[in-house]
C-alpha cells in the first residue's frame, strides 16, 4: 500500500527541471572584457606614476669619506679583497643594494682598507642605461664625480626608459654636481665613452655576467642580491684564512634564500 | 587541464620566487629573462605580476580537478572563464615583452603556452557536454 501511495505521488510530482545552464556567450564576453580591463588598470597604474622631470631630483644623505674614491673603484688599491660590483643603472636590484647593503659595505669593509670596490658596467636595460653610463664616465672625466653621480642615479631610479634618466634630467644632475651643462650634453654622444661602455657590457658576457647585480669577489661571482649578514661573513672568512681558488662561484649561502 | 595547470603555476611560481628572492630567473635557451624580471612592468602595485599568474593557474587547477573528480560543469565553467580572461592579458604581455621590454622570457613563453593550452581543453570539453 505504502509503495502504491509512493508511486502516485511520483506519478503526480513533476520531475525535476534541467539544471539551467549559464548563457556561455555573454560569460565568455564578460571574461574577455574583464581581462581587457585588468590590462587597462595595470597600464594605467604602472604608466602613469609620476614620470620623471629634472626638478625632482634626491640627493642621498650619506656622502662618501674623503679620499676614498679612486675613479670607478673604492678604496685603497692594497686591500686584500677586490669586489667588482656588475650593474645597471636602471636595474631596480642593482638600486636596491645600492641603498640598503653597499652603504654598510663601505663602512665595514671600504674604510677600514679590507675591501676595494669596482665599479662594472652591464648595460642591458635600454637606451637609459647606456645614457647614464655615459653620464657616470663623463662625471669621473671631468668632475672626478663618478660615484657622486653614480649615486644621484640610483637614488633617482624611476621606471625604465620613461625618462628618469633623460638626457634632461641626467644634465640636471651633473649640474648639481657643478658640471658645465653644454660641455655635458655634447659629451653623452662621445663615441669614445659609448664604446668604452659597451666593451665593458662584452667583458661582463664574456666573463659568464648575464644579469645584475653580480658581484666579483676576487674573480669568484655572487650573482643577484646579496644577504648582508651572509656577505660579511664570507668576507671575514677570506679575510682570515688563505685565499681560495680564484675562480668560479662563490657560495651560494651568499645570496638571499638560494 | 590539470597537467596544463600545474605547469603554468610552476612556471609562474618560479618567476615569483626568484623575484621575492631578490635573484635572477635562470634561462635555459634564451638570455631575456633577466631584462624580462627587471623590468617595471614585473610588478603591479609592488606584487610581482607572476604572483597574480600563479593565482589565475591555481584558480584554473581546483577547477579542472574539480571536473575531474566530480563532473562538476560549473567547475569547467570556470577554468574555460579564467583561461578566458588571460587571453588578452596573455597577448598584452607578450606585446611588452616583444616590443616594449626588447626581451623574451622564456618562462613567461612557457606560461603562456600552458595557458592557452589549458583553456583550449577546457573550450573542446565545455562544447561536448553543452
Amino acid at each position: 500500500m505504502s509503495s502504491r501511495r509512493s508511486s502516485r505521488r511520483a506519478a503526480s510530482t513533476p520531475p525535476p527541471p534541467p539544471p539551467r545552464r549559464l548563457p556561455l556567450l555573454p560569460l565568455s564576453l564578460a571574461a574577455l572584457v574583464a581581462g581587457g580591463l585588468l590590462v587597462a588598470v595595470i597600464t594605467f597604474v604602472n604608466g602613469s606614476s609620476d614620470r620623471a622631470d629634472a626638478s625632482d631630483l634626491l640627493r642621498p644623505a650619506a656622502t662618501l669619506p674623503p679620499g676614498l674614491a679612486d675613479g670607478r673603484s673604492l678604496g685603497s688599491p692594497d686591500a686584500p679583497i677586490h669586489i667588482e660590483i656588475w650593474e645597471d643603472f636602471q636595474c631596480p636590484y642593482c638600486g636596491r643594494f645600492v641603498t640598503d647593503i653597499e652603504p654598510a659595505l663601505i663602512r665595514d669593509y671600504v674604510v677600514p682598507g679590507h675591501v676595494r670596490l669596482t665599479y662594472r658596467d652591464l648595460v642591458f636595460l635600454g637606451q637609459e642605461s647606456t645614457d647614464a653610463a655615459v653620464g657616470a664616465r663623463i662625471a669621473e672625466r671631468d668632475a672626478d664625480a663618478f660615484w657622486e653621480f653614480h649615486d644621484l642615479l640610483y637614488y633617482n631610479q624611476d621606471g625604465e626608459n620613461r625618462g628618469a634618466f633623460s638626457r634632461d634630467r641626467l644634465a640636471r644632475m651633473a649640474v648639481l654636481l657643478g658640471m658645465d651643462e653644454a660641455t655635458f650634453r655634447a659629451s653623452l654622444d662621445d663615441p669614445e665613452l659609448i664604446a668604452a661602455v659597451e666593451a665593458e657590457t662584452a667583458l661582463g658576457w664574456s666573463q659568464g655576467i648575464t644579469s645584475t647585480p653580480t658581484l666579483s669577489i676576487d674573480g669568484r661571482l655572487a650573482v643577484g642580491m646579496p644577504d648582508y649578514g651572509r656577505l660579511t661573513a664570507y668576507l671575514d672568512e677570506l679575510l682570515a684564512g688563505p685565499s681560495p681558488a680564484p675562480s668560479g662561484a662563490a657560495p651560494s649561502s651568499l645570496l638571499i634564500r638560494p | 587541464m590539470i597537467l596544463f595547470a600545474i605547469l603554468a603555476t610552476g612556471s609562474a611560481g618560479y618567476l615569483a620566487w626568484v623575484h621575492l628572492a631578490g635573484q635572477e630567473p635562470v634561462c635555459a635557451i634564451l638570455t631575456g629573462c633577466e631584462t624580462v624580471a627587471n623590468s617595471e612592468w614585473s610588478t603591479f602595485l609592488g606584487i610581482p605580476v607572476a604572483l597574480f599568474g600563479m593565482a589565475g593557474s591555481l584558480v584554473t587547477l581546483g577547477a579542472a580537478v574539480l571536473w575531474w573528480r566530480r563532473a562538476d560543469e560549473r567547475a569547467l565553467l570556470v577554468a574555460y572563464l579564467v583561461g578566458l580572461a588571460s587571453l588578452p592579458i596573455l597577448a598584452w604581455l607578450t606585446w611588452l615583452e616583444l616590443f616594449v621590454i626588447h626581451a623574451v622570457c622564456i618562462w613567461c613563453v612557457a606560461y603562456a603556452v600552458m595557458v592557452i593550452a589549458g583553456w583550449v581543453v577546457a573550450a573542446v570539453t565545455l562544447r561536448r557536454v553543452r
